[in-house]
């Protein structure tokens, strides 16, 4: 009884852990996608224009959080692999001439956009696909790796 | 001998934009003023610390890293002995080599 009673508590241990990282992944990737908003409306913008400045500091400060929050999904989920993907989005937002006195507003259908909508599709996909690959493998595979690959 | 510069305490906790038309503390300063002292003063390592600030755009980081190359005749392998990185962030890390790396490129096309 004790032995079906620790099996039982691990399996709802690991469900509500797996329950816990898949709410995190759909926060994340909600910011992601509101960040991705702001970039567009950013580089729409016209460089002087109040609406502009105050989008380049949310942008700035949004990507830190979220590249924090990144890190905190790697750490919790080893499946997960997205740095350079994370590297990609913030080039996309904010590579040059991204708070340039002289920029000019970007047209409808600009590349740009297409990159940023593009990187951070990337971003998503890759968490959510590390996360699936990480659930899908089951604990005991996941050891198996893991003692395979040390 | 290890020295060590920190962008927010050093610099500013908002740097923005590639230069100096682009507003107070963009990259171009960022290097002149910061970095470029710093690795000619220090015969070690410098370690630059990148925490504190309210986040960094990509323009700025490439102005300011990348132009250590591109601007300032340093190479990519000195840099790469005598400047550490240090962020909680390690994608930021990651970025800023890559600037460097292709300044470095970049130059290597040019020769």
């Amino acid at each position: 009884m004790i032995v079906g009673w620790k099996i039982v508590s691990r399996d709802h241990n690991e469900r509500e852990r797996r329950k816990e990282l898949r709410a995190s992944i759909i926060a994340f990737q909600d910011r992601v996608r509101i960040c991705e908003e702001k970039g567009l409306e950013y580089w729409l913008s016209a460089a002087d224009s109040e609406r502009a400045t105050a989008l380049s500091v949310s942008l700035k400060s949004t990507l830190q959080s979220i590249a924090a929050e990144l890190a905190r999904i790697q750490v919790a989920c080893p499946g997960i692999n997205a740095n350079s993907e994370m590297v990609r989005f913030r080039r996309a937002l904010t590579g040059a001439p991204f708070e340039a006195a002289n920029r000019t507003p970007c047209q409808p259908g600009a590349e740009r956009l297409a990159d940023i909508s593009d990187a951070a599709c990337d971003l998503t996909d890759t968490v959510d696909s590390g996360y699936l690959l990480h659930i899908d493998e089951g604990p005991l595979r996941r050891w198996k790796r893991r003692f395979l690959d040390s | 001998m290890i020295s060590s510069v920190n962008i927010a305490k050093d610099f500013s906790r908002f740097p923005a934009g590639r230069y100096k038309s682009d507003g107070p503390f963009p990259g171009e300063v960022c290097r002149r003023k910061l970095l470029v002292p710093a690795l000619n003063r220090s015969e070690g390592v410098v370690v630059v610390e990148l925490d504190g600030t309210r986040g960094y755009g990509s323009s700025f980081l490439e102005e300011a890293f990348g132009g250590l190359i591109r601007e300032e005749g340093f190479d990519e392998a000195t840099l790469k002995s005598k400047m550490q990185l240090k962020s909680s962030d390690p994608t930021l890390v990651d970025e800023i080599w890559e600037y460097i790396s292709e300044a470095q490129q970049e130059r290597r096309q040019q020769q």
